[in-house]
């Protein structure tokens, strides 16, 4: 049930997305996200959600796995999709005109573009950060690139490690929180029926549980790390060393490509008359 | 398994002079000095705020903990909740400072006012613990990164990490799970690479926490017999802290605690053949020894000691035998 989250973990493997420095990858995010707001028209959307597949299929994991990651949002989705269909006024006749409701092309090309652009965003940040890279390795690229921070008295390490411990944990609290919900339900606790705020004061029992485990395991992990000679990044080594790669350095440059692509396809003179287009012929013509 | 139980009893050396009343040394210490890996002089630790023990019902304390552990030992600690057992493992490891006493390991003064910060580390590289919960001692996402974090700590250049967490690994016999996420596995396995990261830091002495009590049978097996495998193959020094008998009864050495003090110490037979006092601190001895002190009481009159089923079986025959 809750367990079957996969936003926010790591699907071990050695795809070369796998294999690509961690930093490459936060800064390819940080690129990704920029790409996806220029993208404004059918032709640099088709042209980004190919380039995703591409990724998808590179990075070697199932796209149940993919789909599964998205079903949180799709209430958001749902919502602001409709939300743009029904309050967007376009230029032409609307399509549909009954009492108040009126829409308009621009609203459903609106809505389409907005579910089409927060799916990519969520799809091609977890694919690049989340799900080809261990969190370990993630900390470890940001902690890296927060560095020059840290002649500023930024307690970089500290940060990195205290957020690799959070991802770390996640999957074991999410466990934890199926088990005390199951001993509270055979207890005859209802978690699914009642109003808002019965529902939201069923939580309570789980809560209280959970918050109170969560200090005994932070204590004894405590005890644990420095029992391990932890010490925070004095004189401490890593396993693994980041390096740039050839690979690297590909990545970086194709992904520059990318955006310059869609940067120049967005800006196509006939870019929201040609979508128009498009649908006009799906709902009229046929 | 039976042949090296027995081949671990036969081997075994008199302990009589582990425990040393009050700091005086006998003559036997002396000469071991330079096999002493851990020893305490009147150790003393109190949670604080509380006076005498009145300590809450998880935390008790220690008082005048007096033992010396050789190196290459293999000691079960022994005691019911609440006797102070883990107290004691929490200040071999500095995790605890004692309320009055000393502690000497390596014959390092580690209660010296004066102590630094580098001896702790020292300390912590030379004594591993082994905890009870495996998911809470397990710091990083993926199996050998885990194994790694004590080495890293320890600012080892990279290719001996490599080389260390790849032992390790293969000791604990989770090789192939070394890219693996440590909340896809099972209690014992996790337990197993939390032994690894532990393995890998090379201490001189890994002390087993209740690592056991948490796991089901097959895990408890596991984790067991890869205690063994590190003190005969690898000769590490292994303290077991455990409630469990059958546990106690494959150590070298059997150190009972009740109520903060030492009260027993001394081969598994020696312990475990006084049923009657165990009971007496609320404990058990090993089914075996239960069931002959039972029909001894009965009147059957059988002789002998038996720690493992087979050798009560073995014994049960031959009076039966006997009787034929």
């Amino acid at each position: 049930m809750i367990s079957d989250i996969t936003l926010g973990q790591f699907f071990p493997g050695y795809s070369p997305l796998h294999k690509l420095d961690p930093r490459t990858k936060i800064i390819l995010a940080v690129l990704a996200i920029v790409t996806v707001f220029l993208a404004n028209n059918t032709a640099s959307f088709v042209f980004l959600t190919l380039i995703t597949l591409l990724l998808i299929s590179i990075s070697r994991i199932s796209l149940d796995v993919i789909i599964k990651g998205i079903k949180p949002i799709l209430f958001i989705l749902i919502f602001t999709s409709l939300l743009n269909i029904f309050m967007t006024e376009g230029r032409g006749e609307p399509l549909v005109d009954v009492w108040i409701i009126k829409i308009y092309t621009e609203g459903i090309v609106r809505a389409i573009f907005m579910a089409l652009r927060v799916t990519l965003l969520i799809v091609l940040t977890s694919m690049l950060l989340t799900y080809t890279t261990s969190p370990i390795a993630l900390t470890d690229g940001l902690e890296s690139l927060l560095s020059p921070l840290k002649r500023i008295g930024v307690p970089v390490h500290t940060f990195a490690m205290m957020m690799s411990i959070a991802l770390r944990f996640i999957p074991t609290l999410i466990e934890e929180t199926e088990k005390i919900m199951n001993a509270q339900k055979s207890r005859g606790a209802d978690f699914t029926s009642g109003s808002l705020i019965k529902r939201a004061r069923a939580l309570v029992p789980i809560l209280i549980p959970l918050i109170v485990s969560s200090f005994k395991r932070a204590e004894e992990l405590a005890t644990a790390m420095e029992s391990r000679c932890y010490r925070g990044d004095k004189n401490r080594t890593k396993l693994v060393k980041l390096e740039y790669r050839a690979r690297d350095l590909a990545f970086m440059a194709v992904s520059v490509l990318i955006l310059t692509a869609v940067a120049l396809l967005s800006t196509l003179p006939y870019s929201m008359s040609f979508s128009g287009l498009l649908l006009d012929i799906i709902f009229y013509k046929i | 398994m039976i042949s090296s139980y027995k081949k671990a009893h036969l081997s075994q050396i008199s302990y009589k002079y582990a425990a040393v009343p009050n700091g005086r040394k006998s003559k036997k210490t002396e000469k071991n000095m330079d096999n002493t890996l851990i020893r305490t002089e009147n150790l003393t630790f109190f949670y604080e705020g509380e006076d005498g023990f009145a300590d809450t019902a998880e935390q008790k304390g220690v008082k005048n903990i007096n033992l010396i552990v050789n190196r290459g030992e293999y000691v079960a600690i022994l005691g019911h909740n609440g006797s102070g057992k883990s107290t004691l493992a929490k200040l071999l490891n500095m995790i605890l400072s004692p309320t009055s006493g000393k502690i000497f390991i390596d014959g390092v003064d580690i209660t010296r006012e004066d102590f630094t910060e580098d001896g702790v580390f020292d300390v912590r590289r030379k004594v591993g613990m082994v905890f009870q919960n495996p998911d809470n001692q397990l710091v990083a996402t993926v199996v050998e990164e885990d194994v790694a974090f004590g080495p890293e700590n320890l600012g080892l250049p990279r290719e001996e990490i490599r080389r260390r967490v790849n032992s390790a690994l293969a000791k604990v016999k989770m090789t192939e799970y070394a890219r693996h996420a440590p909340h896809k596995l099972s209690g014992g396995q996790k337990q197993r690479v939390a032994i690894a990261g532990i393995i890998a830091m090379k201490p001189d002495v890994i002390i087993f926490d209740e690592s056991t009590a948490m796991l089901d049978p097959i895990g408890r097996r596991d984790v067991i017999d890869i205690m063994k495998e590190l003190n005969r193959n690898e000769k590490i020094t292994v303290i077991n802290i455990t409630h469990y008998m059958d546990e106690a009864a494959g150590a070298d050495r059997v150190v009972v605690i009740s109520e903060g003090e030492i009260v027993m110490d001394g081969t598994p037979r020696e312990v475990f053949s006084d049923v009657k006092r165990l009971h007496k601190m609320g404990l058990e001895a090993p089914q075996s020894s239960e069931l002959l002190t039972e029909l001894n009481s009965l009147g059957l009159g059988i002789q002998g000691e038996a720690l493992t089923c087979e050798e009560c079986v073995e014994l049960l025959l031959t009076k039966l035998d006997g009787h034929r």
